[in-house]
């Protein structure tokens, strides 16, 4: 296997602005969603696992538990071997009846990639700083500690928050040095701070550049105090040219705060609005089972809210999008949603020999058309073909069937007209204008599975719920899914799932079986590199965030946390303006 | 006032007697070296607390031993943000054991340190109410403090007497002498603002610099 440090020093190509991301965490869940979001590395924390607890990272220095048989009790039982990046042990020197040399090798022994000085001597100053060098538990131990751990193949990481704690850890020749600000702002419990972010960002400068003089290959980070968005990192990293950022309480208290109280909050309100909701869910639930929707996103919601609120009326309907979206089941699902009493009639335009137009208008005197049939639901496949005469033909029909004096008004045995047809990514169609303009109320767009990546997981999970045999897909294999574009949308979905399910033998569908699957699709979209051994790169999530919010700026600058300015010079470094 | 030892062992029921000594109950010193104890003390190598909850939940339940407990005083770490005062108060009943102390202390950590401390209400706050909280169960508080404004602090809280913390010994004697000031000093102005009894706590690494404060103090607190 290559060296953990050299397979992310690979990921780090210079000057590409590409940030390594270490989450310092302490619990499974968290390590477990960090690399999900593409962190590069992890380290566990004693800290990590007193936040979650409900306690500050600070308790991290009390005597509430021997910190290394602490740390090391929940990174065996939830992080190693459950994630693809290097997991570094948290180790502390406090203890002087473990030697440095006995710390280092049963951080070997266990497994652990890497190691780092945490907790660690440096959050202490002034006179208890001093005892503590005094009796030989302070930096210097940690430096000698960090020295032992790269002689014996660890990774090493070193945090640090003075000059000469810094010397000492390039003396050390430790491959990450972490530059520490302090305990983090931000959220309830958040701790009084020493810098600004512009001073933090000065000092970073001018402490990485001393460092980059002396020990050129050494990896530069920041942590903590007042960077507590990605907004400040990116401003704190940019300015003083960091290789990395580590963020622990930004990564899973700050957020899980917000997070937790909304979501309670939300479920709270909805309690106290479920008697008007129930009514209008039920409802959301049929539409979704008689047109065979499935997914969880606001498009897809939007989506059932339409064809329902549709039914009800006589309105005809478009279905726009791409090919493989259920177009075709969500026209028909009209019919039996607007329980009408005639018969569903489908015409295929495509199929030249199928003569649309006598299929709709008849051929007189002979024969009736489907649209004069009462209360039928008449659905027209890839109406983008139909020639311009027929869409013509359908101009007038739909302005005799439905008179301007309103919806309701026309004759009540009139049948629905249902047109599906495909859309350019703008949205328009073949259609000439005049038909666009009469179907435009009951318009319904389908965006392409790409557009909604947060539908995937629910059609996977469906997928495998029809092909029974109790499979699951494992949270990497997810990542590969989310990561995927989909061009061939829902049955390339539900063909790669169908050949992982069968290539796995066990209940768990990993991310081997699924991008052997992918790899295969038809769509050909065959990813290089299998996404969850190597996370997103910051470029690949931007555009991910981009693709969730369909290019909406602003909005993808809010779900990322960051200022429209930033989002827009990200883009522009990363080549996405174009 | 007699003086009080900090130990790591319950009073020993003898035959047919019974030892109302006064003692500070620390079992967590036992782990820990004589050399270091008061600075390893302060420091994520053990769990403090943890130690006095199996050290009184493995204590003997019968009476006598109970009434022996009666002088003891449970040394607990009062900014331990896991620790529940309904449950530790019911255990030390049930020990019989009905004083408590803030030992150790976050007091005696400095510097920026000591603001990050107060900040994320691990520091001096969180040891007076907790504190406050053990007096209202009816439990005698004794507290360590390391100024006059921490040990006044305190006994607003409820502390029924204080002991006066010259801070950590260090190898320095010069260190050594001018804490050993500040303690004395601290000594004399809360004897001034105060009727409460004020003992001063003597670490093994001090000698002679603490004479001046001894002197001010009603009694001491030395390790046994």
């Amino acid at each position: 296997m290559e060296n953990p440090l050299n397979q992310m020093l690979h990921k780090k190509s210079p000057g590409s602005g590409t940030l390594l991301i270490g989450g310092a965490i302490g619990v499974g869940m968290t390590a477990e969603a960090a690399v999900r979001g593409g962190a590069d590395f992890l380290l566990a924390l004693n800290a990590g696992r007193y936040r979650v607890m409900g306690a500050a990272s600070l308790a991290a220095l009390l005597p509430l538990g021997n910190a290394n048989t602490f740390t090391d009790q929940f990174a065996r039982r939830e992080i190693l071997d459950r994630v693809s990046v290097p997991v570094l042990f948290g180790a502390s020197c406090f203890d002087p009846s473990t030697s440095t040399e006995q710390l280092v090798k049963q951080t070997c022994d266990v497994g652990y990639q890497g190691i780092a000085n945490f907790p660690s001597s440096i959050h202490f100053d002034g006179r208890f700083r001093q005892l503590l060098e005094e009796a030989d538990l302070g930096f210097a131990r940690e430096a000698r500690m960090l020295a032992q751990a790269r002689r014996a193949g660890l990774l090493t990481f070193g945090y640090a928050k003075t000059r000469a704690e810094i010397s000492m850890l390039i003396d050390a020749g430790v491959d990450m040095i972490c530059l520490n600000f302090g305990w983090n702002a931000g959220g309830v419990q958040a701790v009084a701070q020493s810098f600004t972010i512009a001073e933090a960002a000065d000092r970073a400068r001018r402490i990485f550049a001393s460092i980059r003089s002396r020990a050129p290959q050494t990896l530069c980070f920041v942590e903590g105090g007042p960077i507590i968005n990605p907004d400040d990192m990116f401003r704190v990293c940019d300015e003083a040219s960091a290789d990395g950022y580590v963020g622990g309480s930004t990564l899973d208290r700050v957020p899980l705060e917000i997070s937790v109280t909304e979501r309670t909050s939300a479920f709270k309100a909805f309690g106290l609005l479920k008697q008007a909701n129930t009514a209008q869910t039920r409802e959301l639930g049929r539409t979704a089972r008689i047109a065979g929707i499935v997914g969880q996103s606001e498009f897809v919601l939007a989506v059932l809210e339409q064809v329902t609120r549709l039914a009800g009326t006589r309105i005809p309907a478009l279905i726009c999008g791409e090919p493989g979206l259920g177009r075709g089941a969500l026209a028909r699902a009209l019919h039996p949603l607007s329980e009408r009493s005639g018969p569903l009639m489908t015409v295929r335009a495509k199929n030249l020999q199928a003569a649309p137009e006598a299929q709709l208008f008849g051929e007189a005197p002979r024969r009736q058309g489907m649209l004069a049939k009462p209360d039928a639901t008449v659905v027209v496949e890839n109406a983008e073909v139909l020639p311009h005469t027929v869409q013509r033909r359908l101009v007038d029909w739909l302005e005799q069937a439905m008179p301007d004096t309103g919806p309701h008004a026309g004759p009540d045995q009139a049948a629905r007209l249902v047109l599906v047809c495909d859309a350019d990514p703008g949205g328009a169609t073949a259609l000439i204008p005049e038909l666009a303009q009469c179907l435009q109320a009951g318009r319904i767009e389908i965006p392409p599975l790409r557009e909604r990546p947060e539908d995937v997981p629910a059609l996977a999970r469906h997928r495998l719920a029809i092909l029974g045999g109790g499979q699951q897909i494992s949270a990497d294999g997810y990542r590969l899914l989310l990561a995927h574009g989909w061009p061939g949308n829902i049955p390339e979905l539900r063909s790669v799932i169908d050949r992982a399910a069968l290539q796995s033998a066990g209940k768990t569908i990993g991310s081997g079986a699924l991008s052997g699957a992918i790899g295969h699709s038809p769509s050909g979209d065959t990813p290089d590199e299998d996404p969850a051994l190597h996370p997103l790169n910051e470029r690949d999530w931007l555009l991910d965030a981009l693709r969730r919010n369909r290019f909406r700026r602003g909005d993808t600058a809010a779900y990322l946390g960051v200022s429209r300015k930033t989002l827009y010079n990200k883009m522009r470094r990363m080549g996405l303006l174009e | 006032m007699p003086d009080l030892a900090v130990g790591a062992a319950l009073p020993m029921v003898e035959q047919g007697r019974e030892s109302c000594l006064p003692h500070i109950f620390a079992p967590w010193l036992a782990a820990l070296p004589a050399a270091q104890r008061d600075l390893l003390a302060l420091l994520p190598v053990l769990d403090v607390n943890g130690a006095m909850f199996t050290a009184l939940n493995g204590a003997e339940p019968d009476a006598r031993a109970a009434t022996a407990r009666q002088g003891v005083i449970a040394a607990l770490l009062c900014v331990d943000p896991f620790l529940r005062v309904h449950d530790v108060v019911a255990l030390l009943r049930a020990a019989g054991i009905s004083g408590v102390a803030n030992f150790p202390t976050v007091q005696v950590i400095d510097g920026v340190a000591a603001l990050g401390f107060d900040s994320a209400d691990l520091g001096l706050r969180r040891e007076a109410r907790m504190l406050a909280r053990f007096a209202d169960d009816g439990l005698a508080v004794t507290g360590f403090a390391t100024t006059v404004e921490n040990g006044q602090r305190l006994l607003d809280h409820g502390a029924a007497e204080l002991v006066v913390h010259p801070g950590l010994p260090s190898t320095d004697w010069r260190n050594r002498a001018v804490a050993a000031r500040g303690a004395a000093d601290t000594l004399a102005a809360l004897r001034a603002q105060c009727t409460a009894p004020l003992r001063l706590f003597c670490p093994d690494s001090y000698g002679a610099e603490l004479d001046d404060a001894r002197a001010l103090a009603d009694g001491l607190v030395r390790y046994a």
